[in-house]
């Protein structure tokens, strides 16, 4: 049984990852962000964090702050995961979305 | 005798992904399917760097390791193995519940410390492996320039890390390298 269940996730993510939390320190601005979970490998369980930014295409962002964001979300994103189970073994994918993906998405 | 030449070159897979960006659909942007194509040319840029490191890691400078052994490593187990360096570097301290394999793993991963650049190209391989399923599979999800541009700079990225790692002799790589040659276990039996 994988250790972040989809309620769990949902439950950390309007409490710890709301856009108010987290553009602060943000180089580009956050919509909001998602987790989902996914598989575990040997052991392992997959989180994924989508961060939805409030970017359209034609804006695009800078590469390298868009590394350096998901660097950031990687990291809070981990330690509160650390927090909630401290015996899980994860890793957290993080990717980043321009707005206009994010109707597609919710879905 | 010079050796062969290496036609799924890193470079010049990232190079083809940015041409990608280059060319124009009808309305001014580049094709929707040429940005799908550049995210997969960005992570196989990736995805052929690392295996060809660990077969000459493990087999040496040889021809046969450069166009045949490479073929023994998967995509899984390279993901597996930077799920491993990173997630076990990140644990300070060794958790008494684990079974003997995973506390191995951790002292494995602990007697050489990864770098940050290592830990940069584990995580970015993960992330790019599923950003390339996202963009060669899920036909209803969109794949927008910034997410292309964002998947070749993270690849030339980790690929200029994995350059620093070699040219310092990282034990860390050597670690990260030999996870990934131990999990194939592929090799032809005659």
């Amino acid at each position: 049984m994988v250790a972040f269940t989809e309620d769990v996730l949902k439950r950390l993510e309007n409490e710890d990852f709301g856009p108010s939390t987290l553009n602060g320190q943000s180089p580009l601005p956050i919509q909001h962000v998602r987790l989902f979970p996914g598989e575990e490998h040997d052991g392992i369980q997959d989180v994924r964090v989508v961060v939805v930014l409030d970017v359209s295409e034609d804006d695009g962002w800078e590469p390298a702050a868009g590394a350096e964001l998901r660097h950031a979300v990687r990291q809070r994103v981990s330690e509160k995961l650390a927090e909630e189970n401290p015996h899980a073994l994860f890793f957290v994918t993080a990717q980043l979305q321009a707005r206009e993906n994010s109707a597609a998405d919710a879905t | 005798m010079s050796p062969p030449r290496d036609h799924l070159e890193p470079q010049r897979l990232l190079e083809h992904a940015k041409r990608l960006l280059d060319d124009r659909g009808d309305r001014g942007r580049p094709f929707d399917i040429d940005l799908r194509r550049a995210v997969s040319a960005a992570y196989y840029a990736l995805f052929h760097q690392l295996t060809a490191s660990t077969a000459t890691q493990v087999f040496g400078d040889l021809d046969a390791a450069r166009g045949y052994v490479v073929r023994w490593l998967n995509h899984g187990d390279v993901a597996q193995a930077a799920r491993l360096v990173s997630t076990f570097s990140s644990r300070s301290e060794l958790d008494p519940r684990w079974q003997a394999e995973k506390r191995a793993m951790w002292h494995l991963v602990h007697s050489a410390p990864p770098t940050s650049e290592l830990l940069s190209v584990c995580e970015t391989f993960v992330d790019l492996q599923q950003r390339r399923h996202d963009a060669d599979y899920d036909r209803a999800r969109r794949v927008s320039k910034p997410d292309a541009t964002q998947a070749i700079a993270d690849a030339e990225q980790a690929l200029q890390s994995i350059q620093t790692l070699v040219d310092t002799s990282d034990p860390a790589w050597s670690v990260f390298l030999g996870l990934i040659a131990f999990s194939a276990n592929r090799v032809p039996r005659p």
